[in-house]
């Protein structure tokens, strides 16, 4: 009666596809319909958001590892772009895969200190390595260089980098159409990303992961290396974080260290949150939901932080999976159908079968056995 | 001698400080397997609720920590029923917990915020000068701080080994669904663990307050830190954390004063990444085994 996991997820993979060329051209063609400038690029900072969440996600959602450090190494790949552009005078599409690369060692090596621990302990940890980078930047007041006789510390301390170039769409667009490169920019990271994360859901990779997650010793048990793939899922979600990282100083024109702040944070954790932790598709619902949140709430500044985690709690209260969940259970619904997230009552009618039979009179069994 | 005098009184200060704030969060940890991240919104109300006690109301400073206590007893409360509550039974709670404790966290600070201002201001209640030793001088503040600490440290053994709260407590986090069979209401016990860690987390927040500023994201950095000693001394061991928090403010005011104050908090942190390399759980945590 029900399809075999293999047809199931053949089912699923092609949702997932047609779902996914659907999203794309809607993106591609969104500009045709001239929304403005202000727009495009907050859909552009949208898609950034959306691509830092999808790869957390790989680590957050799939393998099941709390770290609350992403963050950490998205602005190490930011800082890395924009540090190479400033001091080495690269271009920054020569210096994104050098910020890609700090990000993936940076991301390596808070897989390696979080090796051996479990659960709370990781998330403590990657949460305090990510304010100490947070506040080691804050703090920087050493001069590394000068420019026109101003101090320029080397991290940027409080103040942050800027005038480290940018991508050169103004001189390639001009400066009206200067938007549409960032956004195509920004559409194509999440493209890539979010393929990426898709292969690897979908991979035995995916599958080793998610075995990982829902019990450790079992997979361990059967032969999966689990240093070896906590290292490798944190490689991954380093890349992509990186590169999303150097496409946000770069469209920003400046970087600050306020990409490690907590309110950040909390932002884009509460776009997984909101999205569903561990699903495909709920990074980019989530950071739809949460960047619309955003923009209505920017009106009230006042109360800007607090409406944002207000909706964190009321969602971990009534939407436990989150909105991928709730478009689940709305496409899975079938009229008359119990919900499926429920566990279906027991009919201890149907139970009755499997009990032992108990001592009958001589003469039933004499019956039966005739 | 003076310098390393001063360094010694320095550290036992900042170390009360910690020692002040990691009890409330080994006490959550112990009885519901909880790491709350909002321990710093408890911080933050107690520290207001004195703030406000004394200079509003004007007070005398006697009735600061019976006000910082009442006011953190009534948050813990209204926290368990609307948040914890709900969410206690559900899969994956020590993980959800974390997160939704970092938005709470959030949401009282903003509160805060659009209550009282953002302006730091100082803790109307302190203790002025100090006591000499040797060339240094030892504040009362701190030695009031220690002693407050042992205070809570007492009652809060006292009522884990010798109530009935305690008995249930310690019977719930052993075996929720066993307690419960024999009769322990689950639901209130947390709510009564919640509403003591949520007391003296507020009576803490007075202390850490008088030796910091008031601002209302006052909580959030002792509380990183808190939980960062808790870690290391192995979660929900009580007695080690307090042990630790000393130990390693005395760490941190010495790296201070050797590389510079910048590096205090990182120096403690790599020192901590390296003891849990070799121990994942802590100088002093037992290694659970986990049922398959």
């Amino acid at each position: 009666m029900n399809p075999t996991p293999e047809r199931s997820d053949r089912k699923s993979m092609k949702r997932d596809l047609w779902a996914g060329v659907a999203l794309l051209a809607a993106a591609l063609l969104y500009p045709l319909l001239n929304p403005g400038n202000y727009v495009l690029s907050q859909v552009a900072l949208l898609f950034i958001w959306a691509a830092v969440v999808t790869q957390w996600n790989l680590v957050f959602g799939f393998a099941g590892i709390l770290s609350l450090g992403h963050m950490a190494i998205f602005a190490i790949g930011g800082y890395a772009t924009a540090m190479v552009g400033l001091y080495w005078h690269w271009s920054l599409w020569a210096a994104l895969p050098v910020g890609a690369f700090a990000s993936v060692i940076a991301s390596i090596l808070m897989g390696a200190a979080t090796l051996r621990l479990r659960g709370p302990y990781v998330a403590i940890m990657t949460l305090a390595i990510s304010q100490v980078l947070y506040s080691l930047i804050l703090t920087d007041v050493t001069c590394f260089t000068h420019r026109q006789q101003v101090c320029i510390n080397f991290s940027g301390g409080a103040t942050g980098l800027s005038r480290y170039g940018d991508f050169g769409f103004n001189q390639m667009l001009g400066f009206q159409y200067r938007v549409l490169g960032d956004y195509y920019l920004c559409l194509a990271l999440l493209i890539v990303g979010s393929v990426f994360a898709f292969l690897i859901i979908y991979s035995a990779l995916g599958a080793t992961f998610r075995a990982l997650r829902d019990n450790r010793v079992c997979a361990e048990a059967r032969g999966v290396d689990g240093v070896r793939y906590q290292l490798l899922v944190f490689a991954m979600s380093g890349l992509f974080t990186g590169l999303a990282g150097g496409v946000f100083a770069g469209i920003n024109h400046s970087l600050g260290p306020d990409v490690l702040s907590p309110s950040l944070l909390l932002f884009v954790l509460s776009m997984m949150i909101v999205g569903g932790r561990g699903t495909k598709w709920g990074p980019i619902l989530g950071a739809a939901a949460l960047m619309l949140a955003d923009i209505v709430l920017r009106d009230f500044p006042t109360i800007r932080v607090g409406g944002l985690s207000l909706i964190i709690i009321l969602v971990m209260i009534f939407l436990p999976r989150g909105v991928a969940g709730l478009v689940d259970d709305i496409f899975n619904w079938l009229p008359g159908e119990t919900s499926r997230s429920m566990p279906a009552g027991i009919d201890f009618r149907q139970l009755q079968k499997f009990r032992t039979p108990k001592k009958a009179p001589f003469r039933s069994v004499s019956t039966r056995m005739s | 001698m003076d310098i390393f005098l001063q360094i010694v009184i320095s550290g036992l200060t900042v170390g009360a400080m910690y020692a002040a704030g990691t009890i409330a969060l080994s006490l959550l940890w112990n009885s519901m397997g909880m790491l709350n991240l909002a321990n710093g919104a408890f911080i933050a109300i107690g520290g207001y609720a004195a703030y406000w006690c004394i200079t509003v109301l004007h007070a005398s400073w006697i009735f600061a920590l019976p006000v910082a206590a009442a006011a953190g007893l009534i948050s813990g409360y209204i926290f368990y029923h609307l948040l914890v509550r709900w969410m206690y039974q559900r899969a994956d709670f020590q993980i959800n917990i974390i997160i939704a404790t970092v938005a709470v966290a959030a949401l009282v600070e903003n509160g805060i915020l659009n209550i009282a201002g953002p302006e730091a201001v100082r803790q109307p209640f302190q203790i002025a000068g100090g006591l000499p030793i040797g060339g240094v001088i030892l504040p009362y503040q701190t030695l009031a701080t220690f002693a407050v600490v042992i205070i809570l440290l007492i009652v809060i053994l006292w009522i884990l080994t010798r109530t009935r709260l305690g008995l249930k407590i310690r019977a719930v986090s052993q075996q929720k669904e066993a307690a419960q069979l024999m009769g322990v209401h689950v639901s209130q016990t947390f709510g009564a663990a919640m509403m003591l860690a949520a007391t003296v987390a507020a009576v803490s927040g007075v202390l850490v307050t008088a030796n910091t500023q008031l601002f209302p994201g006052v909580g959030f950095d002792a509380t990183l830190k808190a939980l960062v000693i808790c870690i290391i001394a192995g979660l929900g061991n009580i007695r080690a954390s307090i042990l630790m928090a000393f130990a390693l403010g005395l760490f941190e005011i010495s790296v201070q004063y050797i590389f510079g104050q910048r590096y205090g908090f990182p120096a403690m942190l790599t020192l901590i990444i390296l003891v849990l390399i070799v121990r994942p759980a802590g100088l002093f945590g037992k290694e659970t085994v986990t049922r398959l």
